[in-house]
């Protein structure tokens, strides 16, 4: 297990918080064109979006070190962004939960020995799943999303200064 | 459905802090004795199982909102509290996690009609359960939990103050 995972999972709410940084609320509840190929939800959906799943995904993580191959449903994220009034929420708390939840969880995976990170889980959909493995998607996760979000900051003509 | 029920859901990160004011590590950490009637585990042991048990039931609540009649999965918090080295974690830092939580998804439940607080989930253990049950039963957990903390205070001589 490489440790620089965990400090790259830790960073994730450094980097979205980044991300969004200069965006007005007009902006970030802004509707892509269906076409355009930036993906469909706005940048808040997005947003709002990657809390929901980071926290379920701790959960998923948390059941995995903790019980023996603990069952894991999946569940519906695009009924997720349409049923929980994800533009009526603040992408500000909801990016300090994010941030704030992966610096906890960081200090739980910092203390379990290598051999943790084979501990499994069984997804209804995806079989088989290590905790070494979900902690990479968490990571990925926000990476995938963000390069879209990239997107729609330069369609809104407010591309991300370095 | 008593919209004072989402009040109180909302105020609870509040009231966790304020029971565990003034504590100093080392209380946080006092295990009780066997038989004292107080609880077995320790402040921070309580502190973080509400954290884990709030997220998990928040990630239920979401699901019952946006799926239809959703299965839902018990978990083990005996194991959780075990395994998940509570002891090394930050207490004060779990309280904010789940202040935060408690607000943005009690602005959630403000959006909702009375009749989603009927909708329902299908629980391994507990069987049919509702959204508004689980509301309850988040804000109930959480007083009760509250009780025992106020108990161990008082054993450990730093009672709380009105």
């Amino acid at each position: 297990m490489d440790p620089k995972l965990i400090d790259q999972y830790e960073s994730g709410g450094s980097k979205l918080q980044k991300a969004i940084t200069g965006l007005s609320s007009q902006d970030l509840l802004w509707v892509p064109p269906p076409d355009a190929q930036i993906g469909l939800w706005s940048i808040q959906q997005v947003v709002i979006h990657l809390m929901d799943a980071d926290l379920i995904g701790t959960n998923r993580m948390k059941s995995i070190i903790a019980e023996d191959h603990p069952t894991i449903l999946g569940y519906d994220e695009s009924k997720f962004a349409a049923s929980l009034f994800y533009e009526a929420q603040n992408a500000e708390s909801a990016i300090g939960l994010l941030d704030l939840n992966r610096r906890q969880f960081a200090k739980v995976l910092r203390k379990l020995p290598d051999s943790s990170f084979s501990r499994t889980g069984q997804h209804n959909e995806r079989g088989s799943i290590t905790l070494g493995q979900c902690l990479q998607w968490r990571i990925e996760h926000i990476d995938h999303h963000l390069n879209f979000v990239f997107k729609k900051r330069e369609k809104l003509a407010k591309p991300l200064k370095e | 459905m008593d919209r004072k029920l989402i009040d109180d859901f909302e105020a609870a990160g509040a009231k966790l802090r304020r029971v565990i004011g003034g504590l100093e590590k080392e209380h946080l950490l006092w295990v009780p004795p066997p038989g004292a009637g107080i609880g077995r585990w320790t402040i921070q042991q309580v502190v973080l199982h509400l954290m884990d048990d709030e997220l998990i039931w928040t990630a239920r609540m979401k699901m019952m909102i946006a799926e239809d009649n959703p299965q839902i999965l018990g978990f083990d918090e005996s194991k959780f509290a075990a395994r998940l080295h509570s002891e090394d974690q930050d207490a004060e830092l779990a309280v904010r996690i789940l202040d935060i939580n408690r607000r943005l998804f009690a602005a959630v439940l403000r959006k909702l009609p009375d009749s989603a607080f009927a909708r329902t989930g299908r629980h391994n253990d507990l069987g049919v359960i509702t959204l508004g049950q689980s509301v309850q039963w988040t804000n109930e957990h959480l007083d009760h939990h509250s009780l025992y903390i106020v108990m161990k205070r008082d054993r450990l001589g730093k009672p709380l103050k009105d």
